[in-house]
This record gives C-alpha cells, structure tokens and sequence, in this order.
C-alpha cells in the first residue's frame, strides 16, 4: 500500500518535471535512486574514513572501494566511446586544503553531503542544521574564491590519467590501487577486531558455562536474532559449486528483500550505487554531482536577502555562471538532489520506520553547523565533496580524486581525535545506563 | 547474570556504537546490553561489528524508527 502510494507520487512529480524543463525527470529518478541507495545501506562516506580509525571497522571503506571499482570501469566504457570524459577537476594545493576541511568537517557533523542529504530525508534534525551550515560554507567558499589571487595555490592542473599513462596503464595503476586499498582495509578491520579489549579473558570463559542459554527470558516478544537464518539453513552451507550458488541466490534475494523493505549491507549497496552512477553518467552525460548545485541554492538564498552574488567575479568567470535569473528550480542539480532527499524519505516512509529525529543536545546542533560550514567550504575549494572529487573524480580516472581521497583521510583522522574529545567522549559519559532496566 | 540498558537517542553516529563498545569492557560473558537507537545507521553498524566480535545480537523496532539491539556478551 505505502510502496504504491511512495510510486505514484515519484511518478507525479517525474510527469510535472517533464513540463518543467527537458530531461528533469531523469535527474529526479537518479536522485530517487541515488537517496534510496543510500538509506537502504547506511552508505556513508563518513564512516568509511572515521571507522578504521575509530574503531577499525572497514566495511564502509570497503564498500566504497567496490563502489568506485564498478563505477571507474562503467564511466571508462561511456568516455570511451562517447569521447565524453567525468569529472576532471583542478589540481593543486586547492585539492589538498579542501579535502583536510571537509573530511575534518564531516566527522564532526556526522555526515559528508551525500549523507547528510539522505539522513535530511530519514528525519535527522541533526542534517538540517548541517545543511544550512553546508550553504553558508558554500557561500563563504565561493565569496573567498573571488577575493583570493589566481596564484594563491599555485598553478592547477587537470589531470586525466589515460591521457598520461595510456588506458591500460591507467586501468591498471586503478584498479590495482583499489585491490590494495581493499586487501589492507580487510587486514586493518582483522586485525583490530582481533584485539578489542571488549573480548573476554580465558579466564571468564571457563566460568561460564553455556551463558547464551542463560537469562534470556525477559527478552520478551518481537526479537529477531541477527544471523540465525543462515545457521539454520545448513544446505547453504559447503563449498561445492551447488553450495555458492545456492548462496547466490539466498543472498540477491535477501538483498532485494532488503532493498524493498529494510536494510542491504554497505558492500551491496557499494555494487548498487556503482552501477547508478554509471547509469546516470551515461544517461545526462556527466558523472554525479552534488555541491556545484548547492552553491547554487546558497546564491539564491543570498539573493532572497538582498544580495548580489551573481555579481561577484568569479561567479562571472566560471564557465556555467549563474543563471541571472537564479531559477534554480530548472536546475537539473535541484532535481537531482532532492530527489536525494526524497528518495531517502521515501525508502523510510515505506519501511515504516521515518521519524523526526531530533537531536539530543546543543553540542550537536553546533557541531553540525560547524561541521557543515567547514564542508561548504571545503567543497568549494576542492571543487566537489566526497561525490563529486571523491567518488566520481576517482572513478573518471583524475589524479585530483586520489589526491583529495589521500587529504580527506588525513582530515578526517583529526576529526575522529577532535569529535572524540568534544562530541562522542561527553556524549558517552553522560549517557543513561540503567542496571536491570524494565524493558517495554 | 544481569542486564544492562543503553539509552542511544538522539545520539549522532558513532556514539550509540561507542556506548556499547565502552559497556561491553564492564560485563560478564552472558550478560546482555540493550541498546535503544533511532539511528538508522548505527543500528546497522552495531549489529554488524557485534556479530563480527563473536556477540550475539537480537534487534526488535520498538517504535517507527526506533530499534532495541540487545548484545549478549559471546566468549569469542
């Protein structure tokens, strides 16, 4: 019933979107897709920095590497062919600066830009403060931008790896780059889970006979227990070939289900989004992009109160301008990205499990304005976030993309030590923690 | 053998998976933490990791977008 009804409206909106403006429909679908991704595998670009460091869990990160391992070989099939290459940004100091801000911004307001549009979508108070810290941040950045000399960060490069190593030779440095990164990443998570101190001691061990048979009366009605289903299925079990592909086909299944109706894990919705951004890139003719248009929407804002910001030269200079009209609501990046929001929405509305959410402290409503400023900025300056530098910058092949991957790291490891001892410390110790709780 | 109960609302990611990372250095083998998150994300990352340390873990929605995750502390 809720499936039809979430359906009907994403048609409506696609049909009005049509008059609107030519091909706005599309824009609104990816976008839909793109947020529904999202929500359905918690992918976060946030985490997949954050948590190997935090906590040593890379299944994020690894997710996101099978993401841009899909997405490098389907955006070089379409630039191949078409002669239309992705996002092949400046290079330069710019690249770094930008990605150290934004990826310490990210971690203190618990999310980049693709995550913060979708958690805006799943009810997070907490996301809409980042976001309007997101457009101040584009604004300031954007305004910077205008002041600062041309040679303030060097001279800027594009710098498309085939046109400097061959299409094999790139191909290759990529794709072994991510096999590295994707081995190290699952030795990183082994070995930290290996020696959380959370593990029990031999010494507890012998002390305790059979304890998950203990004590579990009061877990009353409705639990479900993660992982029983595979333990009790023993003929998807073995090694044979009859065995993997059984396995095959309980986990697609699984994972439509999951798709349908609640959750898929990081790494299928790394396959899923992989493949949507190829079908987007090759759809409109340009990889996904999530800032450019935001910035956008912080100069209509800006106008809204008086201000000229189309005036500003830089604005002037760029090669899309602004609209002068500012009708920001033709703007195919409009559609895209709330039909991130409303295709994140939408995956909660259905699943039955959208709420307000609100936050639980001042602490957080500053640090997701601060945290949302410094990424605004950030963005501006490495000209994309975590989408448009990160995701798609890799997956065309630019150098900038690992450039700003390999800061966005270091940024993001002094956001963990930063939101350590502002955010989750204070968070943790304060928090209430009941012995032998009613529970209802 | 007693449980324990986390209150995880309102928190921003990570944090619920702190609290329960932090609880589980206190217990016994056996004992259970319930934590209660409306977290989407959280909720997923806890029972993941969780049963990758060798917990056992029980989810249950208790509200829209409200989960309780119970971990049973494993011998692992």
């Amino acid at each position: 019933m809720r499936a039809a009804v979430v359906f009907l409206c994403i048609a409506a909106i696609a049909v009005v979107l049509s008059l609107v403006g030519p091909g706005l429909y599309a824009h609104w679908l990816f976008g839909i897709t793109f947020g529904w991704i999202l929500h359905r595998a918690g992918f976060c670009f946030v985490a997949a920095v954050r948590d190997p460091v935090l906590t040593g869990s890379t299944a994020l990160a690894r997710a996101v590497i099978v993401s841009i391992a899909i997405a490098t070989f389907g955006f070089s099939i379409i630039t191949i062919y078409t002669g239309e290459t992705g996002t092949v940004a400046p290079l330069g100091w710019n690249t770094v600066l930008g990605g150290l801000v934004f990826g310490t911004g990210m971690v203190i307001a618990g999310g980049c830009v693709s995550g913060t549009l979708m958690r805006m979508g799943d009810g997070f108070v907490m996301q809409w403060l980042a976001f309007a810290g997101l457009l101040a941040g584009s604004l300031i950045g954007t305004r910077a931008g205008c002041l600062w000399s041309a040679d303030l960060f060097g001279p800027t490069t594009r710098v498309f790896l085939p046109h400097h190593l061959g299409w094999s030779g790139a191909l290759a440095l990529q794709y072994l780059a991510l096999i590295g990164l994707w081995l190290l990443a699952l030795r990183w998570e082994n070995r930290c889970f290996a020696q959380v101190p959370g593990r029990s001691e031999p010494a507890e061990i012998s002390n305790t006979e059979e304890p998950e048979e203990a004590d579990l009366d009061w877990l009353d009605a409705g639990w479900v227990e993660i992982g029983a289903a595979e333990t009790e299925a023993p003929d998807a079990a073995g090694s044979s070939l009859g065995g993997f592909l059984r396995r095959a086909r309980a986990g697609v299944k699984s994972s439509l289900k999951g798709l349908l109706t609640d959750s898929v894990t990081p790494a299928v919705g790394g396959v899923l989004l992989g493949i949507a951004a190829t079908a987007y890139f090759a759809t409109v003719g340009r990889p996904w992009g999530i800032t450019t248009e935001l910035t956008y929407w912080a100069s209509g804002v800006w106008r809204l109160l008086g201000q000229h910001p189309e005036e500003w030269p830089c604005f002037l200079a760029s090669s899309r301008g602004i609209p002068s009209d500012l009708r920001i609501f033709t703007h195919p990046g409009t559609a895209l990205n709330l039909g991130t929001i409303c295709g994140a929405f939408f995956a909660s509305f259905v699943a039955d499990q959208w709420r307000l959410r609100l936050i639980k402290n001042w602490r957080l409503g500053v640090a997701a304005l601060a945290g949302g400023t410094m990424m605004g900025y950030g963005s501006r300056l490495s000209m994309g976030c975590n989408i448009g530098a990160l995701f798609s910058g890799t997956s065309s092949l630019s150098l900038h993309g690992w450039v700003y991957l390999v800061s966005l790291v270091a940024g993001g490891t002094v956001g963990v030590y930063l939101a350590r001892i502002l955010l989750f410390n204070p968070a943790v110790k304060t928090t209430t923690s009941r012995k032998q709780a009613g529970l209802s | 053998m007693s449980n324990h109960f986390l209150d995880g609302l309102g928190e921003m990611c990570p944090v619920p998976n702190i609290m329960v990372r932090e609880k589980l250095k206190e217990i016994a083998v056996g004992e259970v933490i319930v934590i209660e998150t409306d977290h989407s994300c959280a909720r997923q990352t806890i029972q993941s990791e969780m049963k990758k340390l060798g917990h056992r873990v029980m989810i249950r929605k208790v509200a829209k977008g409200v989960w309780q995750l119970a971990i049973i502390k494993g011998r692992s």
